[in-house]
């Protein structure tokens, strides 16, 4: 297998072992080799050997996707995309052809250079936009602009057989500028994180730059005034983003590991929003539609991020992304977990309550972060927790504290997404049998040997 | 100028946030006293003496009492223009309050 591999690629890594686990508390998995792709032929003549051999192939670029979705099958193969890097703008029609390699900190340049603008999520600037998108992550713009899923305009990925698929509407003009009008195929390859196929380029929506833009942070006293905020400004229509992060994300930025207890005077929550206007009078128009409605919901009047950041410059991940947040990355116990959902609206503050319950019982800081999606039409609602990776205890709990955590707010409608392995229990029992088996159905089709990253759904016979 | 916090996985981020200006500050202190700082409902107190800074949430009788919203706090000491000021409300030595604002700002 290594001289063929080696025919490929011209060479295969020995490090192994650094791609066995990742920051989470899933299971680790150790590859029996790695190959860099440096064209994207290279993808489809991997497959077809794997598929003859029977071999897994897990797809990989930074593999910093918080929900172990790139550790590996036991003695598979790691085909790391990093090298297939390229973008193209098409600056009229607003859209990236972007390879798996380009990050965010790569395509946030590029598109300023077209006058061009994209939201980012929570990642590290050198994280993989592609493998972002894919699994429906989320940004700065997602109130606006809904899940990364949904600027997907087409993909090209590589079959385990080898065959090339280019879908959307660049099946038939090789231009990415949306999913139909055929047949939605790209849905075949977004969130099944690999499972599929292999997707060596995709089409990104990137929106116009606007001449003003405004990040400012709402201090909200609890849970419910915070809530209250996100559910009225969510619909409004006005804002490219509203997120809100729990009271320890501060705390932590600031140079506080174990904050805790919380001052019962200190706001619960922080809202952070986001808005963009072409005219003066219309940003200032927005800004006064915030502060209103800050002042309905019950909470402290906008602040300027970045007066907070001349205050506290430790605070500046916050202010521009994509940015590092060390915080969360480098802290000694090395560990970092999340239970990420999208779920309804109006359950928010009661899927709030039960998760933070849930983290402060079992000794972590109740670290949230919500946010309306896509106009209003549904929420994200994520619980983030810090852990000592090398503590078995440690993992074990943590691992037990997010199936606990994934329970409660499936009951409430939330549905986990970037779906990691610890979780795939709860949502599966759940799921409608039909769809499932859909799913069975189309993994035999697209992959009849099995190669492609089997660990992710349990879709192997 | 040290800057110490008292119980920092206590403390509000008021007070996480005076911390963080004092240790940045360049402006020279010579303070001594009790600043204590009010931002929406938060409270937190600084302790000038010999050089060094104590940020806690209830050191003692407070020299002056600066209060205001948060973002009316942090503008006043960002941005330290008459409008700014004129939106907190001081208690106590006007003066003291005064220089520890200057000393706070970036």
């Amino acid at each position: 297998m290594r001289r063929e591999l080696e025919a490929i690629f011209g060479k295969v890594s020995t490090d192994v072992a650094s791609h066995a686990r990742d920051a989470t508390e899933n299971p680790p998995r150790t590859p029996s080799f790695v190959v860099e792709a440096a064209r994207e032929e290279q993808v489809g003549e991997l497959l077809k050997l794997a598929s003859a051999r029977g071999v897994p192939v897990t797809p990989k670029v930074t593999g910093q996707n918080i929900g172990g979705l790139a550790i590996p099958a036991e003695g598979g193969i790691v085909l790391d995309l990093r090298s297939l890097d390229a973008v193209e703008i098409d600056a009229e029609n607003m859209v990236a052809w972007i390879g798996p390699g380009v990050s965010w900190a790569r395509l946030k340049a590029a598109a300023a250079d077209a006058g061009l603008v994209l939201g980012f999520p929570l990642a590290p600037p050198d994280a993989s936009v592609l493998a972002c998108a894919l699994m429906d992550g989320l940004s700065t713009m997602a109130l606006a602009h809904g899940s990364f899923g949904d600027w997907v305009h087409g993909v090209v990925a590589y079959l385990s057989d080898g065959t090339r698929v280019v879908t959307g509407s660049a099946a038939v003009s090789g231009r990415p500028l949306s999913r139909g009008p055929l047949p939605d195929l790209t849905g075949l390859f977004l969130n099944w994180f690999g499972a599929t196929g292999v997707v060596v380029k995709l089409g990104l929506a990137l929106w116009p730059k606007r001449a003003h833009r405004r990040r400012e942070v709402i201090a909200c006293p609890d849970l419910a005034s915070g809530v209250r905020l996100l559910r009225a400004g969510g619909r409004t229509g006005l804002f490219d983003d509203l997120g809100a992060l729990g009271w320890p994300a501060a705390h932590w930025a600031l140079g506080v590991e174990d904050p805790g207890p919380r001052d019962p005077a200190e706001p619960e929550l922080y809202c952070i929003a986001e808005y963009a206007a072409d005219e003066p009078g219309e940003i200032e128009q927005k800004a006064r539609r915030l502060a209103a409605l800050a002042r309905e919901a019950g909470s402290e009047p906008p602040l300027p991020v970045a007066d907070l950041l001349a205050l506290a410059p430790d605070l500046a991940p916050f202010a521009e992304l994509p940015a590092r947040l060390g915080f969360l990355l480098d802290h000694p116990g090395g560990g970092l977990t999340w239970v990420g959902t999208y779920g309804p609206l109006e359950r928010l503050e009661e899927g709030a309550r039960a998760g933070s319950a849930l983290l402060e019982r079992a000794g972590h800081p109740p670290q949230v972060v919500m946010r309306p999606m896509k106009g209003g039409h549904y929420a994200v609602l994520r619980f983030i927790e810090k852990f000592a990776r090398d503590d078995p205890g440690a993992t074990e709990r943590v691992r037990a504290l997010n199936v606990d955590v994934a329970r409660a707010l499936l009951d409430l409608g939330f549905v986990p997404y970037k779906c990691p392995e610890v979780l795939l229990d709860e949502v599966l029992r759940r799921m409608d049998p039909g769809f499932r088996d859909l799913m069975v159905r189309i993994k035999r089709a697209v992959d009849p040997t099995g190669i492609l990253n089997p660990e992710r759904w349990r879709l192997q016979p | 100028m040290q800057v110490r916090i008292e119980d920092p996985p206590g403390m509000n981020v008021l007070g996480l946030f005076l911390a963080a200006a004092l240790r940045r500050s360049a402006h020279p202190c010579a303070l001594a006293g009790i600043l204590e700082v009010g931002a929406g409902r938060m409270r937190a107190q600084v302790r000038f003496a010999s050089g060094e800074a104590v940020v806690t949430r209830a050191a003692g009788p407070a020299k002056a009492t600066v209060t205001g919203s948060l973002p009316a706090l942090v503008e006043a000491i960002v941005r330290p223009r008459l409008r700014a000021l004129l939106r907190l409300s001081v208690r106590g030595s006007r003066l003291f309050a005064w220089r520890t604002l200057q000393v706070l700002r970036p």
